[in-house]
């Protein structure tokens, strides 16, 4: 009898505590809403800017989940685009965005904010489709030279200038290189987004070929003699084997952090990478251009978008306002970065943190200001930049550039024939 | 004779009951076999066979879902990537599935017949099976670099000429083909190691008692026993290939010029990447056309000299 009083007081114990956590919880429930992120960044990237809105409001949480950059598109597509409601935001890549629209694939911001001051106005426009802003610009981009110290000093190459007003023409790089690889370098020189149009278009540009779209946003000209040009030096650098085959972009980094070539043209994001690399010894210089010929930088990166068929359109909203705008939010987002920030008023604190090597703050910023160029901006972008890559890819492998370059505006055309 | 025939006669005086009773347990059967399947056929239904209905009435639709009729079809027949990726996707079977099957035969044979501790050997080459294709395409791309890729070290180091591999034109295919029966051979030759174990152990002592030596019995007796499991391998292997898609995806992209543009990347690359799922459903369709007619041609010349089946 004992026994089953004591029994009963236990499970008394149990039950009430059994209902105060289940009222509890869904009393939680009730108010919390989590909103799930889908983008390219590592996850701790972001860890700062969830941190400091999740504190400020409570019953959201944000449930970031990161995939490859080479996967983003077809991610989104497939459940964005089928109409699922999951995602609440992904990040959008700022060239893509004519084309999500097109797919209304991205809610309309524009009654949810008013005049962005203070950011840059590339970003701006690059998120702007007919006049109405479809996403928040989080990010710029530029791309820089580095160079290897040890390497070029074995082949008594002086180190080039810091300075825009002396940066490098191609020919010279080309050159270079080839001194370098005679030298006992493996490779000469090579691109970060190795067969991307990205990393590519400056060329072209720099050759005079223009973007490859124009005048009308669904006309192609890939053919002209700027690109080839152009690709006719691009094919060169494999054939001639100054930069290596096989190499897939996001795996091009590690054979400069392992001391394998003498210049690599790439983003100031991976500076982290090279500055723990052993036994590497490197210097920046501007972005190189073709002699006699325009001087071209690649910008654009990312702007935050919100499904339209998110449940929880305000708080999706709410939290890229506060990422992007918010100048304490912003803040947050510039940390964990190694894109440099869409938002002026977080300039120097960016900088200060990636001041590591001396004048990339400079530098960087002379570049979006005078020589940077954003992609076309045209709702064919995804078949344009796809059948690109493929062409830049085979031009690589050894394909004649003329006849690649023909291919792909046949290719792209057709495909824009499809819309 | 005059034994079989009393027999048969004395069956037939029983047979009005006899049959009765049958059909009724043969009935109990089926039933108790639909209950059992029938889980397994909902699912079928749901994720198989509906989705290709879907797919197939999706054909007929432009991208407003307005019907459009063949014009997706007369699109793609029009198309030289989509008939180049027919050709290349037919090119890719032929020349992977009787490779794969025949090393997976060898292999089956090697740790039935040849291996000490076929547990060890039996695990051993089911290992690349458990590696999700997806890392063991980016470990093979890595390895496949032309330039400091350790496949062509390993070359060097022994006086042979580097390859191009996944970079030209000419090799990207075969590439693709190694790395797939890399993990392709290992998993089927584990139906054909159940396959040669099945083989009744009395026939090949009989031949053996005959005279037979190994490769008479292999050829007369165990491989003519072993067409069942042979035919799935085939079959199932087949249609697996037919749709490869995850290496052609992460390392080639369908290139180097369309040399590795197998049609079941293709179909990706119009519904995710352009968006254009009409179209892909047109592929789709095809796609499915040319499975069921080579597998059914498959079926047909393995069921032919073997009426027993």
């Amino acid at each position: 009898m004992t026994n089953m009083t004591k029994l009963d007081g236990f499970g008394r114990t149990l039950t009430t505590a059994a209902f105060v956590a289940a009222f509890g919880m869904s009393a939680a429930f009730a108010q919390e809403i989590t909103l799930n992120f889908v983008g390219t960044d590592a996850p701790a990237s972001k860890e700062a800017v969830i941190a400091a809105f999740e504190a400020k409001n409570p019953g959201i949480k944000i449930n970031y989940e990161s995939v490859p950059f080479k996967d983003l598109n077809s991610i989104i597509q497939s459940r964005v685009g089928a109409g699922d409601p999951d995602p609440d935001i992904y990040m959008a890549d700022q060239p893509r965005i004519a084309a999500l629209v097109k797919r209304g694939m991205l809610l309309d911001l524009s009654p949810f904010v008013g005049e962005l001051d203070g950011i840059i106005q590339s970003s701006i426009d690059a998120s702007t489709v007919n006049g109405k802003l479809f996403a928040l610009p989080i990010s710029t981009s530029s791309q820089l030279t580095f160079y290897n110290k040890a390497l070029l000093d074995a082949a008594s190459i002086p180190h080039p200038s810091r300075e825009p007003a002396e940066r490098m023409t191609w020919e010279e790089m080309r050159a270079n290189g080839e001194k370098a690889q005679a030298s006992g370098a493996e490779f000469g020189f090579m691109w970060d987004q190795i067969n991307r149009y990205y990393q590519l278009q400056p060329l072209a540009e720099s050759a005079g070929g223009g973007s490859g779209i124009g005048p009308g946003e669904l006309d192609i000209d890939v053919t002209n003699d700027g690109w080839l040009k152009a690709m006719r030096f691009y094919a060169s650098a494999f054939e001639d084997g100054l930069a290596p085959r096989g190499v897939q972009p996001g795996q091009t980094k590690d054979v400069f952090a392992t001391g394998k070539i003498a210049y690599f043209v790439g983003g100031p994001w991976w500076m982290g990478v090279f500055n723990k690399a052993e036994n590497l010894d490197y210097g920046i210089a501007p972005h190189p251009y073709f002699e006699g010929g325009e001087e071209v930088t690649p910008t654009g990166a990312w702007s935050w978008g919100v499904n339209p068929n998110s449940d929880n359109i305000e708080a999706a909203v709410a939290f890229i306002k506060f990422a992007a705008l918010d100048p304490e939010g912003a803040l947050e987002t510039a940390k964990g970065f190694g894109l440099p920030p869409a938002n002026e008023a977080t300039f120097d604190a960016y900088y200060s943190q990636n001041q590591k090597v001396e004048g990339v703050a400079e530098l960087i910023r002379s570049e979006l200001a005078n020589t940077s160029r954003i992609r076309p901006r045209t709702t064919g972008y995804v078949e344009f930049e796809t059948f690109m890559g493929k062409a830049f890819e085979d031009i690589r492998n050894g394909a004649d550039p003329a006849e690649a370059l023909a291919t792909a505006e046949k290719a792209i055309s057709r495909a824009w024939s499809r819309n | 004779m005059a034994l079989r025939n009393s027999t048969l006669s004395q069956r037939g005086e029983q047979s009005p009951p006899g049959v009765a009773h049958a059909k009724s347990r043969k009935w109990g059967f089926a039933k108790a076999a639909f209950w059992f399947l029938f889980p397994a056929l909902i699912l079928l239904v749901l994720f198989r066979l509906a989705p290709v209905i879907e797919v197939f009435f999706d054909s007929f639709r432009g991208s407003r879902s307005q019907w459009v009729g063949l014009e997706n079809y007369w699109f793609l027949l029009g198309s030289d990537t989509f008939l180049e990726s027919i050709r290349v996707t037919l090119v890719f079977n032929l020349l992977i599935n009787p490779l794969q099957v025949v090393m997976a035969l060898v292999m089956a044979l090697l740790i039935v017949d040849g291996a000490r501790k076929p547990g060890f050997w039996q695990t051993l080459n089911l290992l690349p099976v458990v590696v999700p294709l997806a890392i063991s395409s980016i470990i093979w791309g890595i390895g496949f670099r032309p330039d400091d890729g350790i496949i062509n070290a390993i070359l060097k180091a022994v006086d042979l000429p580097g390859q191009r591999w996944l970079t030209s034109a000419d090799q990207s295919m075969m590439s693709i083909i190694i790395l797939a029966s890399w993990v392709g051979v290992g998993y089927w030759s584990l139906f054909l190691v159940a396959g040669l174990h099945q083989v009744p152990r009395d026939l090949i002592e009989a031949a053996s008692l005959d005279g037979a030596k190994y490769w008479r019995t292999l050829w007369h007796v165990r491989l003519p026993l072993m067409r069942r499991p042979l035919a799935f391998v085939l079959v199932a292997d087949t249609a697996v290939n037919l749709l490869l898609f995850a290496p052609v995806q992460i390392l080639t992209n369908g290139g180097p010029l369309d040399s590795t543009n197998l049609v079941m990347f293709d179909i990706y690359r119009n519904a995710f990447v352009f968006a254009d799922l009409p179209l892909a459903a047109a592929e789709t369709v095809l796609l499915l056309i040319v499975v069921m007619v080579i597998v059914g041609i498959q079926f047909f010349m393995l069921n032919q000299r073997n009426p027993g089946n």
